[in-house]
């Protein structure tokens, strides 16, 4: 595969670079078992992300592909290696960095505008302020009319853009989606995953966008890192050249949707006992 | 919902006027002083609303449990949230409180007399006891099983501790701690009559006691009563405003009645 980007471990780092927003490079993360010895869930990760990119993490359970994440988000630390966030090892948390979780984690106290104002409010911002805001990110998400309603009267892809619009306004550098649209039924996700294009090109905010579903990946991913299990690491990095948003039927849809089965594919020849 | 609720009151109706048939058969083999008839019970009322002897008695049990209750939240609820939040807190205290909580508030009352003397204050200070653990233990339960995605929520936002206590753990355990809150009326009016009955000059417990002096015994069930009623209607108020907070925050009511 000619159009095959992988990161070599010896790619030189840029430590001034303001474009690359996340470079890691040999970066492995091992956890303790309750057997005692240590488990590396994720082996020497090279990996750039540009700003603004769509980058598509996407593997079966146990590649690490959460790891990955979590360690971009500085959840955890990496075991070994280095991770660069615009050029500098960033020790803390950044608030401009938010993650979406799959189970939205909305607040069912707060009606929906107080929800999607809280990250402002926890950003310094006063009420009103950050009402203000709520309102203009709900508004892009299309849900100004339930802005007094509370999460328990909205259906699951509601409460999904809800906590979409709720990362929106903080105005994220970096926006951190960990299986956001799995637990919705398929006809909600095409919907959010147009929407979730949308805002994208609309926003330029960066995205990190974990998956297990083939098609939501090349359906969203600028980029689409295919991860494979035991131990977690990247098989490769594919670049997608769709114009977006593309058909779901379309030809080149197809083809890089043909290409990444063949990936893993061939991760079922090198590991056969590996099982879903 | 009202015709459902007419059918399952209509069964509730009919048993209770099934204990009154039962009770006014087995009365007619006893005397008045043994076990009066409900018709006999029924008279006292008038009579001792006449003499202004149920209506004051009534008064004074209320003050004390709302003063002990009162206290018993006061202190309680931020112990529990402080309990629950800090885990040296919870660690250093959950040993004393779990060693003291099995412990019958009826239990300290030689000591309560001892330290008080007689009045008010043991009798409010048993039902302190009896509102009290249930307070801290449920608020300490509430907080720790707060919604790790929400902390996690919150933190990622960037929220500092005291904003994520106030807006995020606060309302998060705010319906079980109503729950702890509801619990607690129970076992603190429970406590009342005894608390009453073994130091107080006064209240419905007293009453009670009292009225077995005159061999009054449809006083005594009428005293009976009164706290009983009182009791449901407390507990209905507190359960309407569970209910109430639980729809409000989006869950189903709890299934503690």
């Amino acid at each position: 595969m000619n159009n095959v980007k992988k990161v070599s471990p010896e790619a030189e780092l840029d430590p001034r670079s303001r474009d690359l927003v996340f470079q890691m490079r040999g970066v492995s993360k091992s956890f303790p078992t309750p057997e005692g010895p240590l488990r590396l869930v994720l082996d020497d990760v090279n990996l750039d992300i540009q700003q603004g990119e769509f980058v598509c993490l996407l593997g079966p359970s146990g590649c690490g592909k959460t790891t990955v994440m979590n360690l971009l988000a500085r959840f955890i630390t990496p075991t070994s290696g280095t991770l660069l966030v615009h050029g500098e090892p960033l020790v803390a948390p950044n608030p401009k960095h938010v993650t979406i979780f799959q189970e939205h984690g909305l607040f069912p106290w707060r009606t929906v505008i107080d929800n999607v104002a809280f990250g402002v409010q926890a950003q310094g911002a006063s009420k009103s302020d950050a009402r203000e805001k709520a309102i203009k990110y709900l508004e892009l998400v299309g849900l100004q009319e339930v802005a007094t309603l509370f999460p328990h009267q909205l259906s699951g892809g509601m409460r999904q853009r809800v906590a979409i619009a709720r990362a929106l306004a903080v105005e994220p550098e970096v926006i951190f989606m960990d299986e956001p649209f799995s637990a919705l039924d398929a006809f909600t996700r095409y919907r959010l995953q147009d929407e979730m294009l949308r805002i994208w090109q609309d926003q330029k905010t960066t995205i990190i966008f974990v998956t297990h579903d083939i098609d939501e990946a090349v359906y969203l991913g600028q980029k689409v890192v295919v991860m494979a299990p035991n131990p977690g690491r990247i098989e490769m990095v594919l670049p997608m050249n769709i114009a977006r948003p593309c058909e779901r039927t379309d030809s080149q849809f197809l083809y890089y949707r043909r290409e990444i089965f063949k990936a893993f594919q061939l991760v079922h020849e090198w590991a056969p006992e590996y099982a879903i | 919902m009202w015709t459902i609720n007419l059918r399952a009151q209509l069964d509730g109706w009919l048993a209770f006027l099934l204990v009154l048939l039962l009770w006014t058969g087995v009365a007619g083999f006893y005397t008045p002083e043994q076990l009066p008839s409900p018709l006999d019970v029924l008279k006292a009322f008038p009579e001792l609303w006449e003499a202004d002897m149920l209506g004051k008695h009534i008064l004074v049990s209320m003050g004390r449990f709302l003063t002990a209750y009162g206290l018993a939240v006061v202190i309680g609820i931020p112990l529990g949230l402080w309990m629950g939040w800090v885990t040296r807190a919870r660690q250093a205290l959950d040993p004393i409180i779990q060693f003291l909580r099995p412990i019958s508030p009826i239990a300290w009352f030689p000591l309560a007399v001892l330290w008080f003397g007689i009045g008010n204050a043991p009798a409010v200070f048993i039902i302190f006891l009896a509102a009290f653990f249930p307070v801290v233990v449920t608020t300490v339960s509430a907080v720790r099983q707060v919604n790790p995605l929400y902390l996690k929520v919150a933190y990622d936002f960037g929220a500092g501790p005291l904003m994520v206590f106030r807006q995020v753990v606060l309302p998060a355990a705010f319906p079980q701690m109503m729950n702890g809150l509801h619990i607690a009326v129970g076992t603190a009016w429970i406590h009342l009559v005894a608390g009453e009955m073994l130091g107080a000059q006064s209240g419905l417990g007293y009453f009670i006691v009292d009225s077995r002096n005159f061999l009054r015994t449809d006083w005594i069930i009428a005293g009976m009563i009164m706290v009983g009623a009182i009791g449901l209607i407390i507990n209905r108020l507190m359960r309407t405003a569970e209910r109430w907070i639980y729809r409000q925050w989006g869950q189903e009511a709890g299934s503690h009645e």
